[in-house]
């Protein structure tokens, strides 16, 4: 495949079509034509998606979607001066899915709507660029990757480190044996947030159909405290800060690691709320270790510990959120924003790599990265599989938090043993009957 | 008073309290030529001896005894001993003989793991005050009636954590306890090495110049195997306690006491394995042990197969604060801000000096809250190291009731402490001892 860096725009994509392995184009249209997107969500994340989007000269962005209007209407500003042309402004994401000119969409909606709407999306033929974490729960996230494989639709999961270029270096150094065989990854979050105080309930306000907001979930009334942020903290519609930021590192970890594409076998934790005393659910000081069964490809145990502080101002080995490796022979400490830094045996600097600009760069060779695959075929770097383990990471640990208990996963079944009260957490329930509740295939 | 009033000390002790119309007089000059601290000191081969060395560094105690299994041990360190003090201690083979020696006032005990609950509690029965390597014990249940011993008998007993006793500690305590980083609520210690792999000779019959019976001890019945004599014990599970129990113990102790965790956690979890080690050691060679306590949690990372530094150190402790935090090692501390500027730091030796110094000067106050490991202290930490392993061997998260020292879990309860001993070397229960 060739490298989505080479590909930001759309004559250099023609030439990757040319360079590209045997897999067929997932590209209906012609060489020349534009790839039409529709944005939905538009939060900040979203509207960044939406912009950088238009802005490229082979996407026409032609709709943006949120259930709060008033957020969309904003969002469509944007678009039109990056790309000047105006996307339609829509509140219901079908409208989008019933355009068949559309060939792809984003999806940066909270994170109860990610499941759905990429399934929805992949079942109306278009492909998905979704944010991360992917899912909000373990099923969820099979089943994206069920419906991306039955739909022969690209996927591709918003971590977008995956393609930063010291990143990549960090990886292949990792996996080339620089630091000998590794054995432990560590994964953490090291910030300061905010306390997000107390809401009330009330009514929605009238730019939002807060009945689209909650999408397949229970009829869960509003609240002051959900609405357009704070819904990470709360286990209705977010995954916490571990899903959150957390899931970037900890996919760069299981990457790194070499079980991307595997499940831990058992689950340990702690995960407190600590320091807010507040609305949020989740904790906000979390240490969690997976350990990684041995298989036949690949004999060695292994284990990867996260840990998370958003109350602490500082940062860790200097990153705030970063990555360690450690290797029998040396050890590698990576940023993902920031740079790398390999140590030897006898922990004497090695090589060192900056980061190559800023995040928004990451998250355009991610965008070209998503639309090579769909023109040339392939499968994206944070392909939905790898995805999907990332967020099942963030999952495990999060449900071995909450139950206090070290939690045995099997990888096969993609269910806990002998754990009924945890397996039920492997899923939520959903409004009977709603039109985006994602069907067991 | 004591119940085994034989120790010279205490005669010493209560003879000024009733006031046989002396003058009273501050410690230090209490102190005589001829009324020196004597010390029977157990197990000097090699942590041992460095220990006894520090002993006999104060010129108010005098080591009068060596006790150890191996003949040319003993012979080698009493005459080195009496080169350095003028003084020929006493050579012993068997501790049961300095039992009964009311001239000896303390034990120093560096034996292996195994021994370490039962010699402490030997000792306070006889009336001696006892320093005991760390871990204070090798399992739960024994540890706990050590502690028991030590309040029964009234003795000064200190566990041998000596960067307590170093100055830089207290002040790295006082900046936490001062509020300076805010709210602290996590703490992090950690232990990486890169260890040599062990493989156990064949068993043999003991050799001659050791008393192997001795060794064992309160351990299991076992052939002899030089491997396992010599060292490997450590990595055992009826004689060691791993590397939690033999490093690691160090820095979790002293990341809880800056965190001013004073007693045991609520709960514990492990993750971890041989990952790396492919040989006899029964202990895991990659450990994340969690524990939790009711508003902080304090991990403990371990990595025997490299020695990669966190915030460049192979081995210490970090405590992550609302507005910054605090970095220990074995000799200094660091406090930086939000911005990673150094607010303040302080350093000073390892404390090996000072902390034989604190339990000797309590020896001869009397003051138990004066020792800055006083056993129970010493106990806290050994029993997370214990329920570190435990966690792991079981593989639960298990909660722990500070008041009986039992698990939620019967699995963990059965690894609580033996269940058998060998004949001679039973260890009391805790209501007997």
């Amino acid at each position: 495949m060739s490298d989505p860096v080479q590909n930001l725009s759309r004559r250099s994509a023609v030439k990757g079509l040319a360079l590209a392995s045997a897999a067929p184009s997932l590209f209906a249209k012609g060489a020349g034509e534009k790839f039409v997107i529709g944005a939905i969500g538009l939060g900040g994340r979203g509207t960044q998606h939406a912009i950088l989007l238009a802005a490229r000269e082979d996407v026409e962005l032609a709709y943006v979607c949120d259930p709060d209007l008033s957020r969309a209407e904003k969002a469509a500003v944007k678009v039109e001066e990056a790309g000047g042309r105006k996307p339609r402004v829509v509140q219901d994401l079908r409208e989008i899915l019933e355009d068949d000119a559309v060939d792809a969409v984003t999806v940066a909606t909270p994170d109860h709507w990610h499941a759905p709407a990429t399934i929805l999306a992949c079942e109306a033929g278009k492909h998905a660029y979704v944010e991360k974490p992917c899912s909000h729960n373990v099923r969820e996230g099979r089943l994206m990757v069920e419906a991306a494989r039955r739909h022969n639709r690209i996927v591709q999961v918003g971590t977008q480190a995956r393609n930063s270029v010291h990143v990549k270096r960090a990886v292949e150094l990792i996996q080339g044996g620089a630091i000998g065989d590794v054995l432990v990854a560590k994964a953490w979050n090291s910030q300061k947030r905010k306390d997000i105080g107390r809401g009330t309930a009330g009514e929605p306000p009238g730019n939002l159909d807060y009945d689209l907001w909650l999408g397949p979930t229970p009829e869960i009334p509003y609240h002051s405290n959900r609405l357009h942020y704070n819904w990470h903290w709360r286990y209705d519609f977010g995954t916490g800060d571990m899903g959150n930021d957390g899931v970037h590192e900890l996919d760069l970890a299981l990457w790194g690691l070499g079980v991307d594409e595997r499940h831990p076998e058992s689950v340990s934790a702690i995960g407190n709320k600590l320091f807010f005393d507040d609305d949020q659910q989740f904790p906000d000081t979390q240490n969690v270790v997976f350990d990684f069964a041995p298989t036949d490809s690949d004999p060695q145990r292994k284990q990867l510990v996260f840990e998370m502080r958003i109350w602490a101002p500082y940062t860790l080995e200097g990153y705030e959120n970063g990555n360690a490796f450690y290797g029998t022979k040396g050890f590698l400490l990576l940023g993902k924003n920031d740079s790398f830094r390999l140590y030897g045996p006898g922990n004497e600097l090695i090589e060192e790599m900056k980061a190559d600009g800023a995040n928004a760069r990451n998250t355009q060779i991610h965008h070209a990265d998503f639309l090579n695959c769909i023109r040339n075929g392939g499968l994206p770097r944070a392909d939905i599989e790898k995805g999907h383990h990332g967020a099942t990471a963030c999952h495990l640990g999060n449900i071995a938090s909450r139950l206090k208990r070290t939690l045995f996963f099997d990888g096969e079944s993609e269910s806990f043993t002998g754990d009924e009260e945890a397996n039920q957490l492997l899923t939520r329930n959903y409004r009977e009957g709603h039109w985006a509740v994602p069907a067991n295939t | 008073m004591d119940k085994v009033s034989g120790s010279r000390r205490s005669f010493l002790q209560s003879a000024s309290a009733v006031g046989l119309g002396f003058q009273v007089l501050p410690a230090s000059q209490l102190v005589a030529a001829n009324d020196k601290i004597n010390v029977a000191c157990i197990g000097v081969r090699g942590r041992g001896n460095s220990v006894m060395q520090t002993f006999a560094a104060n010129s108010d105690c005098a080591i009068t005894h060596i006790c150890d299994v191996r003949d040319d041990v003993r012979k080698a360190r009493g005459k080195e001993i009496e080169a350095k003090t003028g003084l020929a201690p006493k050579l012993v083979r068997d501790y049961r003989e300095l039992l009964d020696d009311s001239s000896i006032d303390a034990f120093m005990v560096a034996t292996p793991d195994h021994w370490h609950a039962l010699l402490t509690i030997e000792g306070c029965r006889a009336g001696k005050d006892v320093y005991v390597e760390k871990p204070a014990s090798h399992n739960i249940a024994e540890g706990k009636i050590a502690v028991a011993a030590a309040r029964k008998y009234e003795r000064i007993v200190q566990m041998g954590t000596q960067i307590r006793s170093a100055p830089f500690l207290k002040e790295a305590r006082q900046y936490v306890e001062s509020g300076a980083l805010g709210k602290v609520i996590s703490g992090k210690a950690w232990e990486t090495a890169r260890n040599g792999e062990v493989h156990l000779a064949k068993d043999s019959g003991a050799p001659g110049g050791i008393d192997y019976n001795l060794w064992l001890g309160p351990s299991t019945e076992r052939e002899y195997n030089a491997t396992i004599v010599g060292g490997a014990w450590r990595w055992l599970f009826n004689y060691g306690t791993g590397d939690l129990g033999n490093d690691g113990v160090h820095r979790i102790d002293y990341c809880r006491y800056v965190m001013g965790l004073d007693d045991f956690p609520d709960a514990v979890s492990c993750s971890g394995g041989k990952f790396f080690f492919e040989d006899d050691q029964e202990f895991p060679d990659t450990m994340f042990v969690n524990y939790d306590y009711p508003d902080k949690i304090l991990q403990y990372e371990m990595r025997l197969w490299s020695r990669p530094k966190l915030f460049g150190n192979g081995e210490g402790a970090a405590i992550y604060g609302e507005n910054g935090w605090i970095l220990l090692n074995n000799t200094s501390w660091t406090a930086y801000d939000a911005k990673g500027k150094v607010v303040k730091s302080g350093k000073s030796d390892v404390g090996q000096g000072a902390h034989v110094r604190n339990f000797l000067d309590a020896v001869r106050s009397r003051k138990r809250e004066s020792l800055n490991q006083e056993i129970y202290s010493g106990h806290v930490s050994s029993v997370m190291c214990h329920a570190g392993n435990i966690a792991w061997r079981t593989d639960k998260k298990l909660r722990f009731d500070k008041k009986t020292e039992t698990f939620d879990d019967d699995g963990a309860n059965q690894l609580r402490g033996r269940t058998e001993f060998r004949e001679g070397f039973e260890i009391p229960d805790e209501t007997q001892v």
